[in-house]
């Protein structure tokens, strides 16, 4: 009986300590929420003063229909989407910019103008600071347990695609994928005439991936493969994708993944190219966000990058470019290139690290531009 | 008893009163051009020596220029393009002459018919056709070649389109032949033909005719065009880079255009290069002036204008079917593909499941900017012919009726717009418009797509228009001015409606410019200002071709109605003045 009591003294204490301990809980967490609900609302009220943002991203059609009417609807703010090449964004930038009259708050796209153009000129603002939304402080549902930065003070440069990016594809239904085992059954003889690539002289995905083969096979395999095997090249993305399903050129390097995806939705038997000897690539793809410095309505910027990088933000936004996001909790089922989701455990080489595309990547290219520049 | 006053008294005269009455005028609107054309090339020359970085300190130097020409490929470059250039010029001007003469200057049925026709082809965006092309020429897939290596004795395929006569047969249906008869028409239609009736009476015949007497009348018009050409031809680079690239074939503009598509872009390399095409045009100007020079055109005079055409008798239904055919050939075809393109899951796939689908228009017309797009495109298309109509009209007259000093170096200054790329010239007047007090009012709007228009179509525009007034004799407009008739009415009433035609063409060039330039644009718009041949572009970009194959439809469309409303104005380029 006594010891009965004891049990019953002790379930009192410790469910009133679980009580207090609960409570205490929620004391510290709720001004906390409080808080965020009130810079949120504070947020959007200041970016619907501003009344837009502008963003200039990548083309791509059904991007720039869908999500200003997402924006608007949800936040009340303009989404001024204007497609433009990543490249020619940034020259307008640094125009603009000069002459003081900058009309672009953000920028998405390829990484490598980021990091050879806008960043080295200090024209970019941080965005870490700017993010306030608790998510970013919930290391379960982020790729890298953090929003993704790709630059070295980790603030600049957001990341929110991670795409495995195939050295190549084929048709499937003239070349067996199976059969390169090892990147250099490329270079076998019955392959010759049958490649193409694009142009790997310019800035884009043709440099990109001969320059990793070369990085990882060196520079003869680089002359084998173009001069040896007669790579056709091609600065149409379109007439690359074409070549490959009409047979012409069954091998395609370096095609992208919006093209591939468009293939398979239209019925192609296409496959990727994984050889066993090639860590495979993963990159960002166009998702790279950055703020550009003195924009012109940065609350809404803010509000917009918060967004970009919550559940519902990003899963849109990952659907619209049909490829994989930087968070973990994702519904994925519906892509149309499920090999170019990078697998938990399997290691990848990031082409966007910081390190290699500031020093050996460049160094690549210009070898690439010296050897087969025409 | 007629007072028989000497030719040279008379122009003096016509030349006084406009200059005692004008003089103003002619030295504002002389001036405008001289700024309008020179500002932005010194420019981007003053640029081209400027070593430092966009957002750094200029540093001036000669590091541009030497890097630029001391790469050898840019040699190999020059000589490819010249190749190309001098064979479709060629091969274009004769066909131009040919086609034109037929439509203006023969009793061939269906002619105005015809030269519709030219026009819709020249309207026609090149890219998708480019690609239509490509589905009936590969060497290896195209349907053509397949077809002809089924016959018996034919194992190799006859057509590449991947080579020098790829490109070439590329760009004479897509431009060259189209643009020929287009400038080349208006001049034939304007002549009259009172010296071909002599020469027909003295025993000569239709082709010699044609070699001798119409075409030595019609250098003045013959000549400009040749070198707008010419100097066209020298810019071009899409269809290279479609099927020149993958044979190795790479051509000047190339050069340029790989130069400012660097990370970071070579802009001062870039205009270095482009500056070969300053001094090109100069030299062909001058040559143009050499061959004209103290030389007299005058087709229409007050003595009488005969309509009377030449009559081809048997041939003149065999002369209707070589047009057609050619026109089935080119225009037919390229029509064809783009319609075709338009509604086909992917263009040139037929074997597959559900080839053919609606859904390219119906997201086109889902697309909220489409609409905006379209009515940019009408604005910039409308006020850029409405306004150069209006000045260059002016400018080509000043520049020919007028002793103002300096007149003739302004002639050669309203070229400098066609000295360098379009895609430079857009960087010029991008710089330019954020360097003015301006800029808020030039910079991604409207006017400032409207004022870059008509900058980049002056050359083309006073050239035609100045041949047009070259052929134009005074005594009319003396009479008018006899009559009691002020200069502005005279101009308005006699000389303008005496060159409707070339008026017409001039109004229909630059409106098809507006609409579809993307090169001189490019760098300007904003998200208000898009027109539509940017909207074109991004689907190009996105690899989307059906799509963009459906925008071109609709330009096409817009320009042909353009076309229409101007035939039904009165301006019918069928009627002979």
């Amino acid at each position: 009986m006594n010891s009965l009591r004891i049990l019953a003294a002790r379930w009192i204490i410790m469910s009133i300590l679980s009580l207090c301990t609960f409570l205490a809980g929620q004391v510290s967490l709720a001004p906390a929420a409080t808080d965020f609900d009130s810079k949120w609302k504070d947020l959007i009220a200041a970016a619907q003063k501003e009344g837009k943002v502008v963003l200039n991203s990548v083309p791509g059609a059904e991007m720039r229909q869908k999500l200003p009417s997402v924006i608007k609807n949800k936040f009340g703010v303009e989404l001024e989407f204007v497609s433009v090449d990543t490249r020619e964004a940034a020259q307008r930038a640094i125009r603009e910019a000069a002459a003081g009259v900058l009309s672009t708050d953000l920028i998405s796209g390829g990484q490598s103008t980021f990091v050879n153009e806008l960043y080295p000129k200090n024209m970019l603002d941080p965005i870490k600071p700017l993010l306030i939304h608790p998510d970013i402080q919930n290391p379960s549902v982020w790729l890298k347990g953090k929003p993704w930065f790709i630059d070295d003070k980790d603030q600049y440069l957001l990341r929110v695609i991670d795409l495995v990016v195939p050295i190549g594809a084929v048709n499937a239904k003239i070349v067996d994928p199976g059969i390169f085992k090892s990147g250099k059954d490329l270079l076998n003889p019955k392959w010759k005439g049958k490649i193409a690539m694009y142009d790997p002289t310019r800035p884009g995905p043709g440099s990109n991936t001969l320059s990793y083969l070369m990085k990882l096979f060196g520079e003869q395999y680089a002359i084998d493969l173009i001069r040896g095997q007669d790579v056709k090249f091609t600065r149409n993305r379109r007439q690359l994708a074409d070549w490959m399903v009409q047979g012409k050129h069954p091998i395609a390097m370096a095609l992208s993944i919006t093209e591939f995806a468009r293939l398979r939705e239209e019925g192609f038997q296409v496959k990727f190219i994984l050889p066993d000897d090639v860590l495979p690539p993963e990159g960002p793809a166009s998702g790279v966000f950055v703020l550009l410095k003195k924009a012109p309505h940065p609350k809404a910027a803010q509000l917009f990058l918060n967004w970009i990088i919550t559940k519902e933000g990003m899963q849109l936004y990952t659907n619209l470019e049909g490829a994989p996001g930087t968070r973990i909790d994702l519904d994925t089922s519906k892509l149309l290139v499920p090999e170019s989701i990078p697998q938990p455990g399997k290691q990848y080489f990031d082409t966007a690290d910081w390190k290699y595309m500031t020093t050996e990547s460049r160094k690549l290219f210009g070898r690439i531009r010296e050897l087969f520049g025409r | 008893m007629a007072l028989e006053i000497p030719l040279g008294v008379r122009a003096a005269a016509v030349r006084l009163s406009f200059l005692s009455s004008n003089h103003v005028l002619g030295v504002v609107v002389l001036g405008l051009v001289a700024v309008g054309t020179l500002l932005p090339v010194l420019f981007l020359l003053w640029s081209s020596f400027n070593t430092a970085g966009p957002t750094q300190m200029p540093s001036y130097g000669l590091y541009n220029w030497h890097a630029a020409f001391s790469d050898s490929r840019v040699f190999d470059a020059i000589w490819m393009t010249l190749r190309l250039a001098l064979t479709r010029v060629a091969i274009a001007v004769i066909a131009g002459i040919i086609f034109a003469w037929l439509i203006a200057r023969t009793d061939m049925p269906a002619g105005s018919t015809f030269e519709f026709l030219f026009w819709v082809a020249f309207f026609t965006p090149a890219l998708p056709l480019a690609f239509g092309w490509i589905l009936l020429l590969d060497p290896d897939t195209g349907l053509v070649n397949r077809w002809i290596t089924q016959l018996p004795f034919i194992d190799e395929s006859p057509f590449n389109i991947y080579s020098f006569w790829g490109i070439v047969w590329l760009h004479l249906t897509a431009t060259s032949i189209p643009v020929a008869v287009i400038l080349f028409t208006p001049a034939f239609r304007q002549m009259s033909a009172a010296l071909e009736d002599s020469a027909r009476m003295c025993g000569a015949g239709a082709f010699m005719t044609l070699r001798k007497i119409t075409v030595p009348l019609l250098m003045p018009a013959i000549l400009p065009a040749t070198v707008i050409m010419l100097i066209r031809s020298l810019e071009a680079f899409e269809i290279e880079l479609l099927v020149g690239t993958p044979v190795g074939i790479y051509v000047y503009s190339t050069r340029i255009y790989d130069l400012i598509d660097e990370s970071p872009p070579q802009y001062g390399m870039a205009t270095a290069l482009g500056s070969l095409f300053l001094i090109t045009i100069f030299l062909l100007a001058g040559f143009y002036w050499l061959c004209v020079r103290g030389r007299r055109f005058t087709t229409i005079s007050g003595q009488g204008f005969s309509t009377e055409r030449t009559r081809l008798g048997r041939w003149r239904w065999f002369a209707s079917g070589v047009c057609g055919l050619y026109l089935f050939c080119s225009f037919g075809l390229s029509l064809f593909f783009l319609v075709l393109a338009s509604f086909m899951r992917r263009f040139g796939f037929f074997d597959r499941q559900h080839a053919f689908t609606v859904e390219h228009w119906v997201r086109l017309f889902e697309d909220p900017i489409l609409s905006s797009s379209l009515v940019n495109s009408l604005i910039l298309g409308t006020t850029s012919a409405l306004l150069a109509v209006f000045l260059f009209s002016l400018v080509a007259y000043v520049i020919v009726r007028s002793q103002l000093l300096g007149r003739q170096i302004i002639d050669v200054i309203a070229w400098v717009p066609w000295a360098i790329p379009g895609v430079l010239m857009g960087l010029a007047l991008v710089w330019l418009y954020l360097q003015t007090p301006l800029r808020t009012v030039l910079y991604g709007s409207m006017t400032g797509l409207v004022l870059a228009m008509l900058i980049k179509e002056l050359p083309v525009c006073t050239q035609l228009l100045k041949a047009g007034f070259v052929r134009l004799g005074n005594e009319l407009e003396e009479a008018a001015r006899i009559c009691g008739a002020p200069w502005m009415l005279t101009y308005r009433r006699v000389v303008l409606p005496l060159i409707a035609p070339v008026l017409v063409s001039v109004a229909v060039l630059t409106f098809q410019a507006a609409v579809r330039d993307i090169a001189s644009i490019i760098f300007l718009y904003n998200n208000d200002s898009r027109p539509l041949s940017m909207l074109m572009l991004e689907y190009s970009f996105a690899g989307e071709m059906e799509r963009d194959a459906a925008v071109g439809i609709l330009l096409v469309l817009m320009i042909s109605v353009m076309a229409i409303i101007a035939r039904r104005l009165g301006f019918r380029p069928g009627t002979s003045t």
